[in-house]
């Protein structure tokens, strides 16, 4: 008989217990849980009556006497060697280092009022050290916990939140007790999902292992039971030699485990690169139909001519074996003329998205050290100014240009004179006729200012100056500099596009008799390309190139403007805008309006000035041999915003002649790649050769590469072509981006085959509703994507009102798949197969499979399947030693799936290591980072990430489960659930999803309360229209909205009492656009504020409704205000 | 035609709100919460403060709001720390409310201070005298019933300004009234809310000043305080600054 609740309170707040909360307090500190099993069945299951089951095992002689001999005689000592055991067993099955035990506390006082009936014993057995240190040490933890064994097990489960608030139904994971120290009715009184009670009889010992049969099935039990007895043999028949020795897996299981799951090996083409299953396609049918695109198509044909000529003249251009070429076009044919071109070539394409940041393609490049750059006008215009910063890069293939050159975007002259004309119109002073207006106040500069802008540039151009030089002003405007200038050259050209302008300085010209020095020439940067060479010793650029419109003019006019000038000659470009500094400027000017805010009339046009990075003069210079160029910055002067911008000097240098340079970037457009052999190249074909480098996000930050050679890919090609039976009348629908290796199926899987691949133009890619009809169109045969992208288009499939196109395979990868899914699939699509692929991008897009026919309502989720051909997987301990069927490991993969490694040998080396188990000793795996487990009949369960495991008040919860039980709502039609923080700053879970209307929180709440525990059901419901997919078809986490609905402990709902307080509510309802209040909630907790406060005043005034001003500020919630309104019957001509 | 010389220096105000003596008698601070706020810090902030708040804050219904005010207490204690009463750590700090609801320093009555969050901004004002602060986020609204409690001169004031302005306009004077009111102290009654805060009828606040600004593009925000002039400049802290403040000093260590 235990003392009660109540009783046992009073006791702790006694503090007679302090120490007892001290020890476990320090004992227990951190996220720690008590150790489970792995389930094998899932509680809840309809039908299921849940019973306890049990089943015993009998030691034998041998061991119970080799237990007998190392303790002594002692009941505890045994004890204690039979629990080492079990710990050992856990741990292993959990793939948890240190274990979390209960046992019945040892010590039972004959009146049996005892404050504490169980006991925790945490212990984390040392791998190197014996299995008697071991037990020594479990020996000395287990004499500390029985000193402080009062304190009350129940209250531990409180604080630690291994049970939930209600307290209802926990039960205890693994229990271990013996007969010889406890009471039977400790046996068979504790709930307990798994049990090890031990018995011993005429020296004789016995396990019965009990468990709960809604969680685990008897084989697994069995199964756990004999690896115990396995373990405690090994374990006495070798005290002294390192626990890390012990082999749990009888050899059968091993070689079921590690050879008959992964008896896949087969043959496969090795001897062929992607290209070559292309261009052997494209021989035997080249008039059949490779790609479409919009209402385009492309044949294998022309894909291989195209494909031919670009491999040519990027092969001249020196792309050969292991040469990385980056690669970035929109969606369109030229893709895959870009990756066909490149591998023909010899070399490896590196595919770079055009929605990746400026910033990461930059580093990309870097990475690859890239020389050469497959891309389109259209793509590489956001990054222009990168080609010329990358010293590299040397060779870029423009596919969609049609002329001789990168065309031009020239300005639209009529609205820039217009603007500059009226800019000088409207000038009352030079100030404001140079346009030197301040974008904080609005206003024109000081005199001051302008000076030091105008004296920077002197300064800047004096050294080459001179009675002899000549020079040239690009955009001298109202002549600032021009003005100031001339007298020091012998000649001087003042270019400017604003007629009105240089008529005005033409009169003032005159009136400073300068009109033999100085030519003025109305017109634009790009019309110096008809001067003749070597004509200036001087160019200026004062304040203009900000009005250029991208970074390919600028390169246009500086080059032309090289060109002008003689050897010894500087380009002088001043106040540019600053790329670098462009946050900075942003931030000052925010600082600036929010401190004098609404008074000046800020200017912020950011986008439509071009800014430039120093890097890029850099590069243009680096062009030139001898070519420096020097940037001023302007950190020293210049307290005005002038101080975000740069000057640059560029100094030709005086012994060369002539402009050419040897280093400027060669563009290729149609019209050499037109000129180029369209006869294949002669095969430079190795299968062991690089064929593509993947990035993909690195946990730093820092974007990974993987690299992948052709054979690891052709092997998994062939094998899915094989197994699906793919064939020349197959259509894909082509919806993954470049940069996600999915897409290497779907290219080279169908050109395998002679298929075709639909090519999803990039505005539809995220409009789910147009793919019905397009795939309609196309004849759609085969989808391949990641599960949310399909997910989401469900709905349109149902109300698609034209004919289905007979998709006959889906294949699904990348992430948890709904297990509503492939019902509706087959259901939509009849007679279609569902394949759930998985793997990663290092062991070349998939490595296991599992064809989806009926879901198994106790599936937590689709099972990840088995290896495909030549795959091997291995579930494997803290030990790397295989795993038992049904335990939790870490997934590694082998075989000759893998990536050759990534593009740092660091990381290479940490996640690719040898592989113990096969029989090639330079055979590999790779490192997941995934746990899973082995079903007995060799197919996996995927079972979360190692690293990322959410805890919710000490719990580890399985978001997967969660989201199949939220799936089976009828209401529901997909769902994600997530950890959050909730308002006071501790982790919540918060679950998404897509349902025609809003369900009742309660009722949500409710539904999963029949199959998961409390701290499983989550504390927030968010419906979606839909739930939200990135364009690698994964779920779009970052697009998911903040949830909105709480679980409310404090304020109790109540609904309305009586009128007023009805009406009230109704008010409440549309003020704050909520769907429920209750009369208790207070205003300002459920989103009000003072302006809606007073609109509320004025609304019950409106009603009737009065209440003293002074009783209204005082009331907060309905139930107070409702007690001290009035209503008034509201007259209707009466004036409000 | 005017000149304007934009001096860096002049620009941020040594000593806001001087007095001849040289000490400070108004601060403006505030904080910019759109960012989520790390875990550790959102645990380590719900920590420093009274159970009841800790209650309150569990309350809300939206988990924003309850970012915000978190935040808003956070910034009071960092700003009143740094500039205010450096001798004392800001964990140490406790706050009460008296009958109308304003949050005060206990033990300090001789230091004002007043609240404000709205949209992404919390915004906290610090003085010597009785102050008010109100900063809120523009959102589109339809404006017909707010002449029910406008003044006349200021439902003047809103007709005269262009459409595209209305807007704006209207949440700038609600926010002096606002700033008017906390200063006051007590509550938003109807007698104060019809009195005139448009800029030209200054004098029928006095001794109360009213100064307005913006945070943001879309955050006006007015300070109230009874003092000769309300000079001086935003100070703009990060959450993490405002977590090295506070955590520093009350001799936490911000986890991870």
């Amino acid at each position: 008989m235990s003392l009660d609740a109540l009783e046992i309170q009073k006791i702790i707040s006694s503090g007679k217990l302090d120490k007892e909360r001290n020890f476990w307090s320090e004992l227990l500190s951190g996220d720690k849980e008590l150790t489970r099993f792995p389930e094998d069945r899932q509680s809840g299951s309809e039908g299921a009556a849940i019973e306890r089951r049990e089943w015993r095992t009998a030691f034998g002689s041998e061991l119970s006497e080799r237990i007998r001999s190392l303790s002594g005689g002692s009941d505890i000592a045994a004890f204690l060697v039979m629990l080492f055991g079990v710990q050992l067993v856990a741990s292993k099955y959990a793939y948890a280092a240190e274990t979390l035990l209960v046992t019945p506390v040892f010590d039972w006082p004959e009146d049996g009022a005892s404050v504490n009936e169980l006991l925790v014993i945490p212990f984390e057995p040392d791998p190197n050290a014996s299995f008697r240190a071991n037990l020594n040490a479990l020996r000395a933890r287990f004499a500390a916990i029985l000193e402080h064994q009062n304190y009350p097990f129940n209250q531990l489960v409180k604080e630690r939140g291994w049970g939930d608030e209600e307290g209802a139904d926990f039960r205890i994971p693994i229990a271990v007790g013996s007969r010889r120290l406890h009471p039977d009715r400790m046996r068979d009184g504790t709930a307990a999902d798994c049990r090890f009670w031990f018995e011993e009889q005429d020296g004789g010992w016995s396990l019965d292992i009990g468990w709960h049969s809604g969680r685990y099935s008897e084989a697994l039990a069995q199964a756990i039971a004999s690896h115990y007895v396995e373990a405690l043999s090994q374990l006495l028949s070798r005290p002294d030699a390192p626990i890390s020795e012990l082999n749990l897996l009888p050899d059968s299981e091993w070689d079921r485990v590690v050879r008959v799951f992964n008896d896949t090996e087969g043959p496969f083409p090795g001897d062929r690169t992607l290209h070559e299953l292309f261009i052997g396609q494209a021989a035997r049918t080249p008039d059949a139909v490779a790609a479409m695109y919009k209402d385009q198509t492309m044949t294998y044909g022309e894909l291989d001519e195209a494909s031919n000529r670009l491999a040519s003249a990027l092969r001249q251009a020196g792309v050969g074996p292991e040469v990385k070429v980056g690669l970035l076009c929109k969606r369109s044919f030229d893709m895959l003329t870009g990756v066909l071109g490149i591998l023909k070539a010899g070399g490896a394409y590196v595919p770079i998205d055009t929605a990746w940041p400026k910033r990461r393609v930059q580093t990309v490049l870097e990475q690859i050290g890239a020389k050469h750059l497959v891309t389109q006008r259209e793509a590489v215009g956001p990054f222009s100014d990168l080609l010329w910063r990358s010293a590299e890069l040397e060779h870029i293939v423009l596919l969609d240009e049609k002329g001789n050159e990168p065309a031009i975007v020239l300005p639209d002259r009529e609205s820039i004179v217009r603007m500059f004309d009226d800019v000088a119109a409207k000038a009352e002073d030079r100030i404001q006729a140079g346009g030197f207006f301040s974008s904080y106040t609005g206003l024109p500069f000081t005199e001051s200012e302008v000076n030091e802008y105008r004296d920077r540039v002197a300064e800047l151009t004096a050294p080459f100056a001179g009675a002899d030089a000549k020079a040239l002003e690009i955009g001298c405007g109202s002549g600032l500099i021009l003005f100031e200038l001339a007298e020091r050259f012998g000649r001087y050209v003042g270019l400017d596009p604003s007629p009105v302008t240089q008529e005005r300085n033409r009169s003032r010209l005159e009136e400073c008799g300068l009109t033999d020095r100085v030519e003025l020439i109305t017109g634009f940067a790009e019309d110096i390309g008809g001067m003749p060479d070597g004509s200036f010793d001087v160019v200026l650029l004062p304040s203009t190139i900000q009005f250029f419109s991208d970074h390919f003019y600028l390169e246009k006019v500086l080059r032309d403007a090289v060109r002008l000038l003689r050897p010894g000659g500087a380009l002088i470009v001043a106040d540019v805008l600053d790329e670098e500094a462009k946050e900075d400027f942003r931030s000052s000017l925010e600082e600036f309006k929010r401190n004098h805010g609404t008074f000046y009339k800020s200017r912020s046009n950011f986008d439509q000035q071009l800014y430039v990075h120093e890097d890029f003069f850099g590069g243009i210079a680096g062009q030139y041999p001898g070519m420096r160029a020097e940037v001023f910055k302007r950190t020293a002067s210049f307290k005005n915003e002038l101080r975000f911008r740069y000057d640059v000097v560029l100094t030709k240098p005086s012994g060369s002649s002539s402009g050419s340079a040897s280093n400027l970037k060669r563009f290729y457009t149609q019209r050499q790649l037109q000129e180029e052999n369209v006869q294949a190249l002669s095969a430079s074909a190795n299968p062991s050769g690089t064929a593509y480098i993947i990035f993909t996000s690195g946990s730093t930050g820092t974007p990974k590469g993987v690299v992948v050679s052709h054979r690891p890919v052709v092997n998994v090609i062939d094998w899915v072509n094989g197994t699906f039976g793919v064939n020349e009348r197959d259509r894909l629908f082509f919806l993954t981006s470049l940069c996600f290796d999915l897409s290497v199926y779907d290219l080279f899987g169908m050109f395998a085959a002679g298929g075709a691949i639909d090519i999803v133009p990039e505005e539809d890619v995220r409009k789910p509703e147009t793919w019905p009809q397009r795939m309609a169109d196309s004849g759609i045969t085969i989808w391949d994507s990641a599960p949310a992208a399909l997910a989401q288009s469900i709905p349109f499939f149902e109300k698609f009102e034209g004919k289905l196109p007979r998709t006959r395979l889906f294949m699904l990868s990348g992430d948890w798949i709904p297990l509503t899914l492939p019902g509706q699939l087959h259901r939509l699509f009849e007679g279609s197969k569902v394949a759930a692929l998985g793997g990663a991008t290092e062991a070349c897009i998939w490595s296991n499979y599992y064809e989806v026919k009926a879901v198994d309502p106790q599936w937590k989720s689709i099972p990840y399947g088995k290896p495909i051909r030549n795959a091997k997987y291995y579930i494997l301990d803290r030990e790397l030693k295989p795993c038992p069927i049904g335990a939790r490991g870490e997934l590694f993969i082998g075989g000759q799936c893998l990536a050759n490694g990534y593009h740092s040998e660091a990381l290479t080396k940490e996640r690719f290591i040898r592989d113990p188990y096969a029989e090639d000793p330079n055979a590999r795996m790779y490192r997941t980072g995934d746990l899973a487990k082995w079903m007995p009949d060799g197919n996996i369960e995927f079972l979360g990430r190692v690293d990322h495991q959410v805890k919710i008040r000490g719990f580890r919860v399985e978001l997967g489960e969660i989201q199949a039980k939220l799936l089976r709502h009828p209401d529901i039609s997909n769902c994600i659930v997530l950890d959050c923080m909730d308002g006071s700053g501790q982790k919540a879970l918060c679950a998404y999803y897509a349902a025609a209307a809003d369900l009742p929180f309660r009722q949500l709440r409710e539904f999963l309360a029949g199959d998961l525990p409390g701290y499983m059901i989550p504390s927030y419901f968010v419906r979606l229209d839909a739930i939200p997919v990135t364009s690698n078809g994964k779920v779009d986490r970052t697009a998911l909205p903040d949830p909105v609905t709480l679980v409310r402990s404090d304020a109790v709902y109540e609904p309305p009492a009586n009128e007023i307080e009805a009406e009230l509510v109704e008010i409440w309802k549309q003020l704050l656009e909520l769907d429920t209040v209750g009369v208790n909630d207070n205003f300002f907790e459920i989103g009000g504020h003072s302006l809606l406060a007073v609109k509320m005043d004025i609304e019950m005034e409106q009603r009737g409704l009065l209440i003293s001003p002074e009783d209204f500020q005082q009331c907060y919630t309905i139930r107070d205000l409702s007690r001290y309104t009035t209503k008034v019957s509201v007259d209707a001509d009466s004036d409000v | 035609m005017r000149t304007l010389t934009f001096d860096r220096e002049a620009e941020s105000v040594p000593g806001a709100g001087d007095s001849p003596h040289g000490e400070p008698k108004l601060g403006l601070y505030a904080v910019d919460v759109s960012r989520a706020l790390t875990a550790d810090m959102q645990v380590s902030f719900t920590e420093l403060c009274s159970p009841r708040r800790r209650a309150r804050l569990g309350r809300f219904r939206h988990p924003d709001d309850a970012k915000r005010s978190l935040m808003a207490e956070m910034l009071a204690r960092a700003a009143i720390g740094a500039e205010w009463l450096p001798e004392h750590a800001s964990g140490e700090l406790a706050f009460g409310q008296d009958r109308y609801g304003k949050p005060y320093l206990i033990g300090h009555s001789e230091l004002h201070f007043n609240l404000s969050h709205s949209g992404r901004w919390c915004a906290c004002a610090v003085s010597t005298a009785p102050v008010g602060v109100d900063v809120e986020q523009v959102r589109p609204m339809e404006l017909s019933w707010t002449d029910k409690f406008l003044s006349a001169d200021e439902r003047e004031d809103l007709r005269a300004i262009g459409e595209s302005d209305r807007l704006w306009r209207f949440y700038e004077l609600w926010t002096r009234k606002e700033s008017y009111a906390k200063a006051m102290g007590r509550g938003l009654t109807p007698e104060l809310l019809s009195v005139s805060v448009a800029e030209g009828g200054a004098e029928a606040l006095a001794p109360y000043r009213i100064r307005s600004s913006c945070l943001d593009d879309s955050h006006p925000a007015a300070v109230c305080a009874a003092l000769p002039e309300l000079r001086g400049d935003w100070t703009v802290w990060t959450p993490e600054e405002i977590a090295a403040r506070v955590l520093r000093r009350h001799g936490m260590n911000e986890r991870g």
